[in-house]
């Protein structure tokens, strides 16, 4: 029988189980799973008090969570391996952008760096800049919720599908066509929001995704 | 769990699949975290998993 407590584990465990009848050198089964569940969300509080802890020190004007991160607030979750941290970013007397104290702050507050990414043990940060008017619109715009009992802020969800479409990819095709499935979407706010940006070309694509399935 | 074929396993992996989206749909934002957080370390196994196998293909 399947169990259905921890569905994820199971689809590896099945994997695995077919690994091991190929290759005795794979590790024991039980093994495997304990280590899958030992996974929590701690890492993912402490990246989230350290992006607060920037805007109170004024290292960043204030920031907002996108991406598949900020979706699983309100659609079911999807995989993915770093948490999306759109930022305003503040010009240096030159006039030029630098994301350098921003990571020399996270690293002062715990987190390492790993290529792009700051790490917080198992939770990658990415800090993206606030590139164009509709990223400033989805900071500015964004919800204050809490993870956890930690005060955070996520692009709402007619802003988060609508940074998808600018985006542009499969995945962020499919993604708008997530939360449209799931109702999860004012479309109204959508439709606003697509017209000021001008990604109504897109939303008719997302569109035929739904269509499609 | 025993499945004995390749058909048999990945019908439970496509049932544990639909019953994720299923338990999904009433979880918390950090409940949904943790499974991502999960799914991950799980992909990262089965890729060192995989790696493991395929060199012992050699």
């Amino acid at each position: 029988m399947v169990r259905q407590a921890q569905p994820p584990v199971i689809v590896f465990e099945l994997l695995f189980s077919f690994t091991q009848s190929r290759n005795s050198l794979a590790p024991p089964r039980r093994h495997i799973v304990a280590n899958v569940l030992l996974c929590n969300s701690t890492e993912m509080q402490a990246a989230l008090r350290s992006l607060n802890q920037l805007v109170a020190d004024r290292v960043i004007g204030q920031y907002a969570i996108g991406g598949a991160i900020g979706a699983s607030f309100y659609v079911e979750a999807v995989q993915t391996e770093d948490i999306d941290a759109f930022v305003f970013l503040k010009a240096s007397p030159s006039g030029l952008i630098s994301l350098t104290p921003i990571y020399d702050a996270l690293v002062a507050l715990g987190g390492s760096i790993d290529r792009e990414y700051v790490r917080f043990a198992e939770w990658p940060l990415q800090i993206l800049p606030d590139a164009n008017d509709l990223i400033r619109e989805s900071i500015r715009m964004a919800s204050e919720v809490e993870y956890d009992g930690i005060p955070t802020r996520v692009f709402t969800a007619a802003h988060l599908c609508a940074v998808a479409l600018q985006t542009g990819r499969t995945k962020d095709f499919l993604r708008v066509a997530m939360f449209m499935e799931q109702r999860a979407v004012d479309l109204e706010q959508l439709d606003r929001i697509v017209e000021r940006h001008g990604l109504a070309d897109r939303l008719s694509r997302a569109m035929s995704y739904i269509q499609g399935t | 769990m025993h499945a004995n074929s390749d058909k048999e396993k990945m019908t439970h992996i496509v049932a544990a699949k639909a019953a994720f989206r299923v338990e999904q749909a009433g979880k918390t934002w950090e409940q949904r975290v943790q499974a991502i957080a999960r799914m991950n370390a799980a992909d990262k196994l089965a890729k060192a998993a995989m790696q493991k196998f395929m060199g012992g293909k050699k």
